[in-house]
């Protein structure tokens, strides 16, 4: 006798053969045997308060979000997030035009000083995750030694434009740093062959690329000192790493 | 709260209190942030195992550590059932009473990852196939063929239990 699936088994082929009906006897014996051993679970000692715990700090942080969103002061920085926001997200045009250096380091350097002011905000972390998915990008935390130290990881809200993660820093003398990255094929192939340096105040904003991926270091400190930190990087495909050990 | 069921699944896949914890937490905290993309009248339980089942996969692949869908050794065309009728062992249930449960336990987390994942999701935390595709972001037939071979290997492994402890009645 041909039989079917046992999902798809009918009463009356039950009735008719023995191997089937001790075949489902005994698929749901094995689930019985199986849901009674495995639900046997304990909890370990301070789980649910530490779970609390966890998710406390999580509601906090989101209050300090809707704080920056609904008060003045909050405006005031969201607002001016926004600005350096839109700035940026003429990124990928700007990379296309190797005279435009000048005002793409002047976005980056407002984007970073309003980005730093506003709440940390975690959940970037999952849009993060998301984007070394769809990238193919760095799928290991950056191995953090001397020197470069980072902070947190932001997909800023524009990301329509396709930026990728912008990495909040702090550079090897402990001040604010961020470093931008983007995917080659969305800067248009256009950006700077070598390493432009400009400086914009106390900071220099520094752009460079490698065969995949465009950079640009926003850090405090002349020309040549932020330079110097991403020497060993250039030309490689992993200066997250590279930059994090210097 | 699904927060036992959870972190039993969560032991169950990474083998460890201290990661499943860590596990549950990050699938809570995804869950909160997220809440806004839960639908109201769907299976709350079958939304927090998918995030589960996520954050567990991303963890996997930055550890650059994924088991073999297939377990090496068994044999895809073994028959409980004809070692059964085969040895005149007359009752499933006999079959079950004499088979512990800690090896039932111990034969389930041999199992390789996706497969230990259906059989918990379908016969411990009683999931419906559609439910644990979608928890695993798999098609409905790999639900169904990840179960019967499953099924298979538990029944291989536990028939070599039911022989070592009623060795009169199996062999």
């Amino acid at each position: 006798m041909q039989c079917p699936s046992l999902d798809e088994v009918t009463p009356a082929h039950l009735c008719e053969c023995e191997r089937c009906r001790r075949h489902l006897a005994w698929r749901e014996g094995l689930r019985e045997k199986v849901r009674s051993a495995e639900s046997e679970v304990t909890l370990p000692a301070g789980f649910q308060a530490r779970l609390k715990a966890r998710l406390e700090r999580v509601e906090t942080a989101a209050e300090r979000g809707r704080w920056a969103a609904t008060s003045w002061a909050g405006r005031l920085f969201r607002g001016l997030g926004l600005a350096a926001c839109l700035l940026l997200a003429c990124l990928p045009l700007l990379l296309r035009s190797q005279g435009h250096g000048f005002q793409l380091s002047q976005a980056l350097a407002e984007h970073h000083a309003a980005c730093w002011a506003l709440p940390a905000n975690s959940q970037c972390a999952t849009d993060v995750a998301h984007w070394n998915e769809k990238h193919n990008g760095p799928q290991v935390r950056v191995p953090l030694k001397d020197g470069f130290v980072e902070k947190e990881r932001r997909i800023c809200p524009f990301g329509e434009v396709g930026l990728g993660p912008h990495l909040l820093l702090h550079d090897p003398k402990g001040r604010q740093a961020s470093l931008f990255i983007l995917p080659i094929e969305e800067a248009d192939g256009k950006v700077p062959q070598s390493l432009e340096a400009y400086q914009m105040g106390s900071q220099t904003v520094a752009i460079w690329h490698s065969p995949k991926w465009a950079f640009a270091l926003v850090a405090a400190g002349a020309k040549d000192e932020v330079t110097q930190w991403i020497q060993p990087a250039l030309g490689s495909e992993q200066p997250w790493r590279i930059l994090a050990g210097h | 709260m699904h927060a036992e069921a959870l972190f039993r699944f969560a032991r169950r896949l990474t083998g460890q209190d201290d990661s499943a914890e860590d596990l549950v937490q990050e699938c809570f905290e995804k869950a909160l942030r997220a809440f806004h993309q839960y639908k109201p009248g769907t299976n709350c339980k079958s939304w927090l195992f998918t995030i589960l089942h996520n954050c567990h996969r991303m963890r996997l692949r930055s550890a650059q550590h994924r088991r073999e869908v297939l377990d090496p050794g068994d044999d895809p065309k073994f028959s409980l059932i004809d070692h059964l009728l085969e040895h005149e062992v007359s009752s499933e249930q006999m079959f079950f009473d004499h088979t512990p449960s800690a090896e039932v336990r111990q034969a389930v987390s041999e199992l390789s990852e996706p497969m230990r994942a259906v059989v918990l999701l379908s016969d411990v935390e009683g999931l419906s196939y559609q439910e644990i595709a979608e928890v695993l972001s798999v098609p409905l037939g790999t639900v169904r063929s990840r179960l019967n071979r499953a099924r298979n290997t538990l029944s291989q492994k536990l028939w070599k239990i039911f022989r070592e402890h009623m060795p009169v009645l199996a062999h």
